[in-house]
């Protein structure tokens, strides 16, 4: 019995003597000697969403190329939760030396509109360059209420947000995605949010809804295959794999918005191995490997390629836009 | 019984905690959704909360009025000595350590007290255990797996990512 | 349609393939025994072997995989009371007394032989109706999922007849902390109190891990004179499922199968939903619903058929219209197009006997996955005569780190720890963790589908009912939720009746 209070006691103490010992959160930036090796050891690029996401392959088919232009390891990290608020708390309390690179998209930067997290995304971390820019395409059932746009239009504007389209987040990319659409084509449809994109893809085909909202790679065979129609994408010109599908601007509908990932790290990273990174990235973007991956997945629709500054540039009109946009809707 | 109606209490309280929170959170809205962000969880929540209620007074009036044991309550030394407080203290212990030390250096500790605290006499044994349990563990899951287990920060993280580097 | 099938069983009955198929199936069974260790995890941990292999190849090979992983969540599920994957959170109930009775071989004899049954029946379905089935699964919309959703939670009034106001209780508690996080439907923060961990809502594998493994090992701690100390003493040898055995249960195999495969096309719904609304529709369709939860093998048996026909049924959707219904299932697709080769229903007609080659590596697979189970049972049975001093405390690591392998997130892991108090006062104080448990798998699924089908119909709630399957399940529904109140009121005898 003694015995047991004893140990309650001890472990008290320790705790204590410990939680006061340890510092936490450190950004220890590297001395000169390090920027001039880097890098000397492996690289971890933080996927901040989980196996299968489109932040998940697009880190997966970075590491390879990135590895065989450094000479490190780079290992891909998950780390989800939160909308990748899980992933950013971690990749925030790493070193700033450059070892640690996080997978960015626009949902880092909706998060910080919607002041979700504590942890101000573009505060504490600083671009290194973008490397996608994907395609939207908004998809219709063959078999649904609509068979062409005008139609749709013309319903959706006599009988406001009773004509439904499919969407993932609503207080992310597709909400923002749909959002312009909206405000930009006049056309006041509904916005009704599924867990993913499979089961908006199920709810068109199933016909409960009447548009869905999604990326080139995972419509196109069902719009090949006659499945769905693609109405439109949103894009300023039309897409190669898919040449019969009108797009936004040719229809007078400036909505343009598709996901992008680039690489983000952490704010305070000397500037010399910010740029050795851009540099090995723009590298990797000619491997073969990387190639192959950007033509299957449909995403070399547009200039994918922001070098740092103007992608930090795309950083601020973005916060800005989304921050006028989530204002609209409320 | 008392330690059921002090448990459907802190239910109570929980839930009177949750309305609240409800009452006063985001407001945003969206067409045609008739239940809007409130209603499902306030129906729940108030729900449990009436049954907890009802429960505490079948409780209550099974056993005739609140009756309390004096030799069963729990004194301060009595808590202390108690085993499941214990392992319960030294597990949330080492849950909120483990992102400051990391799971390499923590671990052996962690294991060998709870061995301790469940009944394993021999120090030879626990030793080994904890040692060699954290080295499979450690295979396992972070080489094997590649699963990030924490690495703590300061002299830790060093120590830590000498190891992931073997 | 005979020719591509017979070009299937061609091109996997060869040697590479086969082996290829085993080594899938042995990584599946060990990757689905460790806790937290998901399907899809451990799909994405062996994606880098299938760059070498052809695309028929490699895509039997995580369809091994898959299926094994979900077979070998049962063997942690019925030794140690941690379900390795959440499909398996069922076969606990069951399974896990049967341990403490010193049944565990004869226990994991039965969940690999039905876990067979159910695969080999879901794989035998998608070779012959796979259409057919697609289009049955886009038929179920929201308002469909809501009261698919609803008749799994009816089932709460018949769990313990005599304890019906905890297990209400504990089971609104489960659909409770469901909706903790962000709003489905417009995104709204709730319920977390600021903190800015929960915003993604809980998980519930360390729920499942907290409530099931770590209440255990507190109640061992406190009672060592309960553990099982029958089967510590003798080896545990899986004893398989005899032909008498399997006659028994027959109605329940048949159902869980069916019921299975049909969950596991469903959009939203996987092998977990699957084994759970097995379970619960053979506990409210059995003479004895009181057996279940103790040892009653009709239990495994709905919950080990229903989630492997649930992994041919997920897989439907996947091959025939390229979209994929799970994680596991967009892992495979994106390894696929690495490979250059694009799910959709085009792959039906260009090149047919792609598909029917998976559909016969499914079959080959169920059948060679009862054999590994079985030796990776062996090895995790030897863990068993350790002394609970070091065997609890293994336990306890493994709750820790599976629960923090989940989403690489130190926060499950203080999840599992206050799921883990929670279940044990539960188990003191005569509350229901199945039903807990049940409530947070179901929840979301119930409350999301609701809204999102009021939004579909513009508001109009009889419009939302009165479509034809959602009308049949309700009308399930409120029968088997008011039948044991009703019967309970008028019919017993008893006198600590829920007033009102």
């Amino acid at each position: 019995m003694k015995k047991q209070s004893n140990l309650f006691s001890f472990m008290l103490i320790l705790t204590l003597f410990v939680c006061g010992f340890v510092t936490s959160n450190s950004t220890f930036a590297a001395d000169s000697d390090a920027v001039a090796k880097f890098p000397e050891k492996r690289i971890e690029i933080i996927a901040s969403f989980g196996p299968g996401s489109g932040v998940d392959i697009t880190s997966r088919a970075l590491a390879g190329p990135l590895s065989r232009v450094l000479g490190v390891d780079v290992i891909v990290t998950n780390i989800e939760g939160s909308q990748g608020l899980v992933g950013t708390e971690h990749a925030y309390n790493q070193a700033a030396d450059g070892y640690t690179i996080f997978l960015t998209t626009q949902t880092h930067l909706i998060t910080q509109v919607y002041g979700l997290s504590d942890i101000i995304f573009t505060k504490e971390f600083e671009p290194v360059c973008r490397m996608l820019h994907d395609v939207t395409v908004v998809s219709t059932n063959p078999k649904g209420r609509f068979k062409t746009f005008e139609e749709l239009s013309a319903f959706a504007k006599e009988h406001p947000n009773e004509v439904k389209v499919a969407g993932v987040a609503p207080t992310g990319l597709d909400g923002m995605i749909v959002k312009q659409f909206i405000q930009n084509s006049g056309v006041p449809l509904d916005m009704v949010a599924f867990s993913n994109s499979s089961e908006c893809k199920s709810a068109l085909l199933g016909n409960h809804v009447d548009l869905s909202v999604d990326d080139i790679v995972s419509t196109s065979p069902l719009v090949q295959a006659g499945e769905l129609i693609g109405m439109m994408v949103l894009a300023e010109k039309r897409v190669e794999q898919l040449p019969e599908i009108p797009c936004s601007v040719e229809l007078g509908i400036n909505a343009t918005i598709g996901a992008w990932r680039g690489i983000s790290v952490r704010r305070g990273t000397d500037p010399a191995i910010v740029d050795k990174l851009e540099q090995a990235i723009i590298a990797a973007m000619k491997d073969p490997e990387w190639l192959a991956f950007v033509d299957r997945g449909m995403m070399n629709q547009r200039q994918g390629f922001a070098s740092t500054g103007d992608f930090a540039k795309i950083w601020d009109e973005e916060m800005a836009f989304f921050t006028k946009l989530a204002d609209i809707k409320k | 019984m008392l330690g059921e109606l002090l448990f459907c209490a802190a239910g109570v309280l929980f839930g009177i905690a949750c309305v609240a929170n409800l009452l006063f959170s985001g407001r945003v809205e969206v067409a045609y959704d008739l239940l809007g962000s409130r209603s499902w969880p306030m129906v729940l929540i108030v729900a449990i909360i009436i049954l907890l209620v009802v429960n505490i007074v079948k409780v209550i009036k099974k056993n005739g009025g609140i009756q309390v044991d004096k030799t069963k309550f729990l004194t301060f030394g009595m808590v202390v000595r108690h085993k499941l407080l214990h392992l319960i203290l030294l597990l949330a212990i080492y849950v909120v350590l483990l992102n400051q030390i990391g799971f390499l250096v923590l671990t052996p500790f962690y294991m060998y007290l709870n061995m301790w605290l469940m009944g394993q006499k021999s120090f030879k044994i626990r030793v080994i255990v904890c040692i060699v349990g954290t080295i499979v563990l450690y295979a396992l899951f972070m080489k094997f797996l590649q699963i990030p287990l924490p690495r703590g920060f300061g002299i830790f993280r060093e120590l830590s990512l000498v190891f992931e580097t073997l | 349609m005979w020719a591509p099938i017979a070009q299937g069983f061609g091109t996997i009955l060869q040697p590479m393939p086969i082996l290829f198929i085993f080594l899938g199936i042995v990584a599946g069974t060990i990757f689905g025994a460790l806790p937290g260790i998901s399907a899809s995890m451990a799909i994405a941990l062996c994606l880098p072997f299938t760059y070498k292999m052809a695309p028929v190849i490699s895509l039997a090979f995580m369809v091994a995989v898959f299926c094994a992983a979900v077979t070998g969540g049962g063997i942690t599920a019925i030794l140690f009371k941690i379900p390795g994957t959440p499909s398996s959170a069922c076969t606990v109930f069951d399974g896990y007394p049967l341990a403490t009775q010193g049944r565990a071989g004869e226990a994991l004899g039965i969940s690999f032989v039905v876990s067979a049954i159910g695969g080999l029946f879901s794989a035998f379905a998608m070779l012959l109706i796979s259409p057919q089935l697609a289009d049955v699964g886009l038929k179920f919309g929201p308002s469909e999922m809501f009261a698919v959703s609803l008749m799994g939670l009816s089932v709460l009034t018949c769990l313990e007849p005599d304890n019906m106001l905890k297990t209400m209780v504990s089971g609104l508690f489960g659909l409770f902390l469901a909706t903790i996080g962000t709003d489905p439907i417009i995104g709204n923060v709730r319920l977390t109190f600021g903190f800015q961990s929960l915003l993604g809502g809980l998980d519930m594998i360390p729920i499942m891990i907290g409530t099931f493994a770590l209440t255990e090992v507190f109640k061992q701690a406190l009672n060592p004179n309960e553990i099982q100390i029958d089967s510590k003493n003798e080896k545990v040898i899986t004893k398989m499922m005899s032909f008498k055995q399997i006659y028994e249960t027959k109605g329940t195999i048949t159902r869980s199968a069916i019921l299975g495969t049909i969950v596991g096309i469903l959009p939203g719904a996987g092998s977990t939903i699957a084994s759970f609304l097995s379970y619960v529709t053979e506990v409210r369709l059995s003479k004895h619903p009181e057996r279940y939860g103790k040892g009653e093998i009709r239990g495994i048996v709905a919950s080990e058929t229903a989630n492997n026909a649930a992994t041919g049924g997920s897989m439907v959707p996947l091959l025939s219209l390229g979209i994929p219904g799970g994680n596991a299932a967009a892992i495979m697709m994106s390894a696929l197009l690495i490979q250059g080769v694009q799910l959709g229903p085009m792959l039906q007609k260009t090149r047919p006997e792609f598909l029917t080659s998976v559909y016969v590596s499914m079959i080959v697979t169920n059948i060679l996955m009862v054999f590994v189970a079985i030796a990776v049972a062996a090895v995790f049975s030897k863990i068993m005569k350790v002394p609970y001093s070091i065997l609890g405390s293994m336990i306890v690591m493994f709750a820790i780190i599976g629960s923090f392998a989940v989403k690489n997130n130190i926060n499950d892991v203080y999840t599992m720890l206050i799921a883990g108090v929670i279940g044990y006062a539960f188990n003191k104080y005569n509350f229901n963790a199945a039903a807990l448990i049940l409530g947070l798998v179901l929840g979301n699924i119930c409350e999301a589908n609701l809204r999102r089908a009021i939004k579909l119909t513009n508001g109009d709630i009889v419009a939302v009912v009165s479509r034809p399957i959602t009308a049949v399940l309700l009308i399930f529904c409120v029968v088997a939720l008011l039948f044991p109140i009703i019967k309970q009121h008028f019919f017993s005898k008893k006198t600590d009746n829920l007033p009102g």
